[in-house]
């Protein structure tokens, strides 16, 4: 066996839990401390902190099953962090996640923001559907979502130029 | 000149208050449903501003630490409540935030273009 994560990263973490949802304010901190040993610039990791916050919020509210995994890989040959969140999902739920993550990167961030802000408060009974949005607005990340689906398992990744 | 009355609530690490005619929102909001309880604080805060005619509050939230999404939503719910009301009844919400928690800056800004006339932002 070999272990050599951090290799052609400037910072590679790899966190699996869960789901619980006590556990999401703890590793938010954590992941802004660990990108702060090689980064200095405390908007950009804060933006990284916030969404990973908010997909693991997703993540728990919605596997199919136990067991979290994410993901945090801070380039070395470029400026940009890469954040992947995992869960378990069904083919039809995590098809239509995609398909979200597809219509919103075709919006601008900004007015699908406001946008998903208004709808929100429409039927409170149902979840906010804010973070993605936020993550794409106030993160100005890259959003795709991939279905592993030998192992049912949906991977939405946020890419970061920091 | 009136003050907001409203129960205070302490829940789940976050702390919100009324003084005179200032609402203080502090800690971190993590909780998966928030609107359980910011939702009667601030219906009863809202009310107390219609009915005693205040013209204009201040919402302290320098000591926030972290807003989830759930809990944005809350503010956009009071925006709503805003904005639905009728002119003379609408008052004006300045938002004290702190440039040491990044998120108030991003976060914020966007609440505030929800109703650019009656909202603003002050950074300390």
């Amino acid at each position: 066996m070999k272990i050599n994560y951090e290799k052609d990263t400037a910072g590679y973490l790899d966190i699996t839990f869960g789901p619980k949802w006590d556990y999401i304010a703890l590793t938010r901190p954590y992941v802004e401390n660990f990108l702060l040993v090689n980064m200095t610039e405390k908007e950009h990791i804060h933006k990284v902190g916030t969404a990973a916050s908010e997909l693991l919020e997703n993540a728990t509210k919605f596997s199919g099953d136990d067991g979290i995994r994410m993901i945090v890989k801070k380039s070395r040959h470029k400026n940009e962090v890469q954040l992947s969140v995992y869960n378990y999902l069904d083919k039809q739920r995590a098809q239509e996640l995609i398909e979200k993550v597809n219509y919103m990167n075709t919006q601008d961030s900004f007015e699908f923001y406001i946008y998903r802000m208004k709808e929100s408060v429409k039927n409170k009974q149902e979840p906010s559907k804010l973070g993605l949005a936020r993550i794409y607005h106030e993160g100005q990340a890259k959003i795709s979502a991939f279905y592993h689906e030998e192992s049912k398992i949906i991977e939405v990744r946020a890419l970061f130029t920091v | 000149m009136g003050e907001i009355k409203a129960k205070p609530v302490s829940n789940s690490g976050i702390d919100m208050k009324a003084t005179g005619t200032t609402v203080y929102i502090s800690g971190s909001i993590n909780h998966p449903r928030p609107g359980e309880f910011m939702e009667p604080f601030i219906q009863e805060a809202h009310e107390s501003i219609v009915t005693n005619n205040i013209q204009e509050i201040k919402v302290d939230i320098t000591n926030l630490k972290f807003l989830n999404s759930a809990g944005i939503r809350e503010l956009v719910d009071w925006v709503m409540k805003l904005n639905h009301l009728p002119e003379e009844k609408k008052y004006k919400i300045e938002f004290l935030c702190s440039s040491e928690h990044k998120w108030q800056e991003s976060s914020m800004s966007t609440l505030i273009y929800l109703n650019s006339n009656y909202l603003s932002k002050v950074t300390k």
